[in-house]
């Protein structure tokens, strides 16, 4: 790669390895120690690379806690490794990235907010009923800040879950990516893989969205009221081509920036923040599920994350980030 | 319609290039214009419409990411 400021030139291990016009420099000027620096801790978990700053830093596997089960979940969908698909999505929100972690895990505003994306669906041959009993699922914190809320994949996924949805055409190949899944990792795991979408956090600003496609989602605060979000697919390499158009297709229908889900989020969110700005409110009301086993469209998944958030602000490291136990209150249960 | 040719010099008669670029003039002022269902309605059935993403400009739907 080469720095568009004075063109010198580095290769993948960043080490210099083109200087314009090198003869400039005296004989002190040891390319060796001109090279890019590297951040101070750097690790991967099952591909996926995650930098930190901190050299004391705990290590990664450590550091994801419960939420590596997941992406192994995700990861092991793939029978050769999953790839990025080329291309990304990049847009802005005028809102703190607080909340776009909120809209990411929530459950609860999906019928509502995107009830065009249903209505849509509805009017391609999915059984509403079927979208109407989608959720339900436990949603869980996953220490260190990391969450995930889970519903059943009622509108199909690539792996591996047919719907009317995915067409004809796609039907066989998904029955045997189906088959394949059961004989390596048995019936149990397989329905977890291939009947359960999930929306998962790695605290504070990854998301995975395992769905009817997988998106994944970085964002970042630019200023209190603006973030910058991006966006790609995960697909298996060995993925057929048909397949992969559906995923795709699927993708750009409801997460994509003109999507029926995203624009709507979007608008959501932003409105969150003018309301808030406002000040009248000192309190946003997230006690939904904590009198119950929180399922999706609860929100213990947002606490443990602001829980996290909160324990980082107040210089207390990782917390517990579980709900305390809590009784009905008796004029309520009756 | 009036035959298609390009680059004549018949004042008279619009070429098929300024047609287009009529076209492409008044589909951009009725975006600009925000008057959304005019400009669908500039669209037969049938009609693609994709927008590549800026990082790859020249990407296949089919197999890559777009922005639509």
């Amino acid at each position: 790669m080469q720095c568009f400021y004075h063109a010198w030139t580095f290769n993948n291990h960043g080490e210099l390895i083109g200087v314009p016009d090198e003869a400039g420099y005296g004989k002190g000027f040891n390319r060796a120690e001109m090279g890019l620096k590297s951040p101070p801790r750097v690790d991967n978990y099952r591909g996926f690379i995650f930098i930190s700053f901190n050299p004391d830093v705990e290590d990664l596997v450590t550091y994801l806690a419960g939420a590596r089960d997941y992406i192994d979940l995700i990861v092991d969908q793939a029978e050769e490794g999953m790839r990025m698909i080329p291309g990304s999505n990049r847009y802005s929100i005028k809102a703190n990235w607080k909340l776009l972690v909120e809209n990411s895990l929530d459950g609860y505003h999906v019928k509502p907010t995107h009830k065009t994306y249903f209505e849509y669906v509805t009017s391609l041959g999915v059984k509403t009923s079927a979208v109407q009993t989608a959720f339900g699922r436990p949603a869980r914190a996953l220490g260190n800040g990391h969450a995930v809320e889970e519903h059943d994949g009622v509108r199909g996924r690539p792996i591996a879950r047919w719907s009317p949805l995915f067409g004809e055409e796609t039907k066989e190949e998904i029955a045997r990516i189906r088959a394949r899944l059961v004989e390596k990792f048995g019936e149990q795991r397989t329905r977890l893989m291939a009947d359960v979408s999930r929306n998962l956090l790695v605290h504070p600003n990854l998301i995975i969205i395992d769905s009817i496609d997988i998106t994944v989602r970085i964002f970042w605060p630019i200023t209190p009221e603006l973030m910058e979000v991006t966006a790609w697919q995960l697909a298996p390499k060995e993925e057929k081509p048909e397949l992969l158009t559906r995923r795709l297709d699927n993708f750009l229908t409801f997460h994509g920036p003109g999507g029926f889900a995203t624009p709507d989020d979007v608008e959501a969110i932003e409105s969150c923040q003018a309301g808030y700005k406002a000040e009248g409110v000192e309190w946003s009301e997230l006690s939904r599920g904590m009198h119950r086993e929180a399922i999706a469209e609860d929100e213990l998944q947002l606490r443990a994350f602001w829980r996290q958030w909160y324990g980082y602000m107040l210089g207390l490291g990782k917390v517990d980030t579980k709900d305390p136990v809590v009784r009905e209150r008796s004029s309520v249960a009756s | 319609m009036p035959e298609a040719r390009l680059g004549g010099n018949d004042n008279s008669v619009p070429t098929l290039r300024e047609e287009v670029e009529d076209f492409l003039y008044q589909e951009a002022a009725l975006l600009d214009e925000w008057r959304l269902d005019e400009w669908l309605a500039l669209f037969t059935v049938d009609a693609r419409y994709v927008v590549p993403t800026t990082d790859l400009p020249e990407g296949d739907p089919k197999k890559e990411l777009g922005i639509h």
